[in-house]
């Protein structure tokens, strides 16, 4: 077996066994939002293939979200439907409200992105009769795999290592396909990738509908995990658009696991420090929390990974340099 | 049929013609030079057939089909490859990857494009720089990654924007024989150098721009020896030499 498959293989076994040993309900709670936050930047970093950085994908979370919600509340829809019909809302904004900003460049499609979000904010607030605005919604608790509601905590640990999973896995399968490809040279050289017959315009829309489809499916599981959402909450900017953008920027931006590295290290990052600092002064987790971004930005501007990548390249390319010098 | 026709082709960068009622034709299988003093017009002219720039006037047939208004990366599929004179390799692949990309726009399977492309290396010589980054390469050699890349796309017509440029002497006598060789398996070329001598040698057929006018066409012999195109470019070169 190859190295890295055992790795793999070993990591999914002690993953699949991590319950038995994280006991403490906190704990749990830890474990199950990294891998909440894996899934959502690895979903997020699917469109940031194409070159775009999206500050706004708070937008599809809060789709999903209050589409399974919604239904589920006001009609009675078990949340599985709910899940397709959120993915669906989700995809349906995405091609409405995002596809036309793709032709915007580098920071402007960015910016535009930030006021989506915003928006679908101000909306939920406003849209009372079918929101219920800034009062929120509650979910019923009727535990049941089809109402898609545990009383264990174990459960949906299990419920956020398969979405974990999957959006990596949909990540990883994507960046090494055709599409991948075409994404990656659409980053580098719009122009050049489009001389050699590539059709950037298609492959940042179907790397899009991905992104925000699976942040969209999120924002349903998530909702089901937190039992109640509100405008501020499943719109936040700060949690479902910024969050998954820093870890992706930390880890690695583009890269299959620069997010997955970035969302491991900074969920308990951010986590620690309001715990512990929160109450020591007001803000200075969040002040610790910055210093340590600009710190790995500054010094690892292409994120973690980068710096694995160049390990492995002094060590490999030590080895390649050396048969180069025979070859000669 | 030529394989391409040009009618009229006008560009106006705001009061700026770069280009300026350009009518020619290529015919299947030529190599046709394009030569003029810097400014002239002739990367303009590449955009436009390669459809990077919309023209403010004219039309461009391919193969007798009017193709204008079509997309730069429909025209790539419908065999009007380029390079461009400034190399402009896909950040963060490697050499080979670089030319699976796009192989894998008519190709969906990575193993097949991954195969095709290791041809296109071979063509061009690179076989042995398959794994590495291209920034790792010299000029040269990025150069051929250009053309390959290109050729993976496999052109009808083929545009060559100064494949030849930066390269030592040395380097440019290698590279010279691939040209022929491309026309030979089939590919109809249109090719923009500054080395003369270099374009001459491997030309059917010769087009002269300056400020972005047409001013000459003919055989290399015929160009060297027209007075207009000695006033503009050669005797430009001759001067300064």
């Amino acid at each position: 077996m190859r190295r890295p498959t055992a790795l793999l293989l070993g990591g999914l076994a002690a993953l699949a066994a991590l319950p038995l040993v994280v006991t403490q309900t906190y704990l749990l709670h830890m474990v199950i939002l990294i891998l909440f936050y894996i899934a959502l930047t690895a979903a997020w970093n699917i469109l940031t293939f194409s070159g775009k950085v999206s500050l706004g994908h708070c937008a599809f979370f809060g789709l999903g979200a209050y589409t399974s919600t919604i239904l589920l509340v006001k009609w009675g829809v078990i949340p599985w439907i709910g899940l397709l019909a959120g993915i669906g809302v989700s995809l349906l904004g995405a091609l409405t409200m995002t596809v036309p900003l793709l032709r915007l460049r580098g920071p402007m499609f960015s910016l535009a992105t930030i006021a989506y979000g915003e928006v679908l904010r101000r909306v939920a607030i406003l849209w009372r009769d079918l929101t219920a605005g800034s009062e929120g919604l509650t979910i019923p608790f009727t535990p049941g795999v089809l109402n898609m509601c545990f009383t264990s905590k174990t459960v949906y640990y299990y419920m956020f290592l398969v979405l974990a999973i999957g959006a990596v896995g949909i990540s990883y399968w994507l960046y090494h396909s055709a599409t991948g490809f075409h994404l990656r040279a659409t980053a580098s050289d719009e122009e050049a990738a489009q001389a050699l017959g590539i059709d950037t315009n298609r492959v940042q829309v179907v790397a899009l509908m991905w992104s925000a489809g699976i942040t969209g499916a999120l924002g349903v599981f998530y909702a089901q995990y937190v039992y109640m959402i509100d405008p501020d909450l499943v719109f936040s900017g700060t949690l479902f658009a910024i969050q998954p953008a820093l870890n992706g920027i930390i880890g690695g931006l583009g890269t299959v696991w620069g997010p997955v590295l970035g969302a491991a290290l900074m969920t308990p990052l951010g986590e620690f420090l309001r715990s512990y600092l929160g109450h020591v002064r007001q803000g200075l987790n969040f002040f610790i929390y910055g210093v340590t971004l600009i710190v790995v930005v500054m010094v690892l501007p292409g994120g973690i990974i980068s710096a694995f990548a160049a390990l492995r390249a002094r060590l490999g390319g030590g080895a390649r340099r050396s048969s180069g010098e025979e070859a000669a | 049929m030529a394989l391409l026709s040009v009618d009229r082709l006008t560009k106006a960068f705001g009061g700026l013609v770069a280009v300026s009622e350009v009518s020619f034709e290529i015919g299947q299988g030529e190599i046709l030079g394009l030569i003029g003093p810097n400014g002239a017009g002739k990367t303009t002219i590449f955009n436009l057939l390669s459809g990077l720039l919309p023209p403010t006037r004219g039309a461009i047939l391919l193969e007798g089909q009017d193709i204008t208004g079509i997309p730069t990366f429909r025209r790539s599929r419908m065999g009007i490859g380029r390079t461009f004179q400034i190399v402009r390799p896909f950040d963060g692949m490697s050499v080979l990857e670089n030319v699976m990309a796009p192989i894998l726009a008519r190709e969906r399977h990575p193993g097949v494009a991954r195969r095709q492309a290791l041809e296109a290396l071979e063509r061009v010589g690179l076989t042995a720089e398959a794994d590495l980054d291209p920034k790792e390469l010299t000029l040269a050699r990025r150069k051929r990654l250009e053309l390959a890349r290109a050729l993976a796309t496999r052109p009808k017509l083929l545009l060559l924007d100064e494949v030849l440029a930066g390269l030592n002497p040395v380097e440019v006598q290698e590279a010279l024989p691939l040209i022929p060789r491309l026309r030979d398996e089939g590919v109809t070329i249109f090719i923009i150098e500054h080395i003369m001598a270099a374009l001459m040698s491997v030309s059917d057929r010769v087009l002269v721009m300056d400020q972005g006018a047409l001013i000459a066409a003919g055989t290399p012999a015929e160009v060297t020896a027209n007075p207009r195109v000695i006033e503009a470019y050669l005797g430009e070169e001759a001067t300064s030499a």
